[in-house]
């Protein structure tokens, strides 16, 4: 008898899972991980048992004579009737362009917009600590031709409405009043979300020198007995 | 009927696009302006930007036009003059841009 509680409250829980992952596709381990998204899958898993203490109540045996089959029915019929209802929305508002949804829905889309939050705020972290690893030495004067065009020739598939709208936002930074390293960290920021990480990188360690900050010129022998010159 | 050759392009877009647009430094002006302000608030009314930003009403326009296009701003019209703000990638830059001020505080101190 427990177990069917027990199957019905991972049914809602599964369903609100699939619905977070199918949002998330490409990090959906770091959606589920949030606490929006825990929150999400626990309030679909009490929708579930709501519903099935409901069926219950009212004895629907969703014309199943028997009493075993009649008990999973109820666990089904739980499980989707919670999903059903708790994505319904009784009516509609239009406001300017948007069409909003009133109804249990509109509760979903505000937990799932403060998953989406949580999700960018510990991607931003992370972007940007891979963003300043792989830009640190970076010299933005030197880079800002070189390193997008680079990783464009790598990629070979940017569409040029692509292009120009990133040739746009570059220039901005070319005329900006702002510090270098800060143009370097913008511009890394920028042309990661159009081609990954590891193009990123390997751009970078590829024109080496060509757009890298002057290194600090090593000591030789000579100038160490001879400091003056 | 004609078609219109569009040759194949790796990164030529890129840089006949940045050149171009490098060009157009008074836009820029008023475009940092923007986002400095957006960064502050996260949201503005055209008209308060305007005030704000102490530019010309053309400048004003381009900046923003160019923001937009850039897809760091965005606006929704409404019924009193559309109301602007940060697109997620806009909002990623201020946080980055806000860096420069911080490191300014602290070489003060």
């Amino acid at each position: 008898m427990w177990l069917e509680w027990v199957i019905t409250g991972l049914f809602g829980a599964l369903i609100g899972a699939g619905e977070i992952v199918s949002q998330f596709r490409d990090e959906p381990d770091d959606a589920l991980r949030t606490l929006p998204a825990l929150g999400y899958l626990v309030f679909n898993a009490i929708a579930s048992l709501f519903a099935l203490a409901i069926i219950r109540i009212f004895g629907w045996t969703m014309g199943v004579q028997d009493e075993i089959l009649s008990g999973w029915a109820q666990v089904v019929a739980a499980g989707f009737g919670a999903m059903a209802l708790l994505r319904a929305s009784i009516f509609n508002v239009r406001d300017g362009d948007k069409v909003i949804a009133i109804g249990p829905s509109r509760f979903l889309e505000i937990v799932l917009a403060s998953v989406k939050d949580a999700v960018d705020r510990k991607r931003a972290e992370q972007r940007g600590v891979v963003v300043s690893q792989i830009m640190k030495d970076v010299n933005f004067n030197k880079a800002w031709q070189a390193l997008p065009a680079y990783c464009f020739g790598l990629l070979q598939s940017l569409p040029q409405e692509e292009q120009d709208k990133f040739g746009k936002k570059i220039a901005l930074l070319v005329n900006a009043t702002m510090s270098e390293r800060v143009k370097s960290l913008l511009l890394g920021l920028t042309l990661m979300n159009l081609v990954g990480e590891k193009v990123l990188s390997t751009a970078v360690t590829n024109l080496g020198d060509d757009i890298l900050m002057k290194p600090l010129p090593v000591p030789t022998a000579s100038d160490v007995s001879n400091p003056v010159g | 009927m004609e078609q219109k050759y569009v040759p194949d392009d790796d990164f030529g877009s890129f840089l006949s696009s940045v050149q171009r647009a490098v060009n157009q430094s008074k836009s820029h002006e008023a475009s940092m302006r923007i986002m400095h302000t957006l960064s502050q608030n996260k949201e503005e009314r055209v008209a308060e930007m305007m005030t704000q930003v102490k530019v010309s009403w053309a400048d004003f326009n381009d900046g923003l036009k160019y923001l937009e296009e850039t897809g760091l701003v965005e606006m929704q019209d409404d019924d009193e003059g559309g109301l602007l703000r940060l697109t997620d990638e806009g909002l990623r830059w201020t946080q980055t841009m806000k860096m420069d001020s911080n490191d300014d505080d602290e070489g003060e101190h």
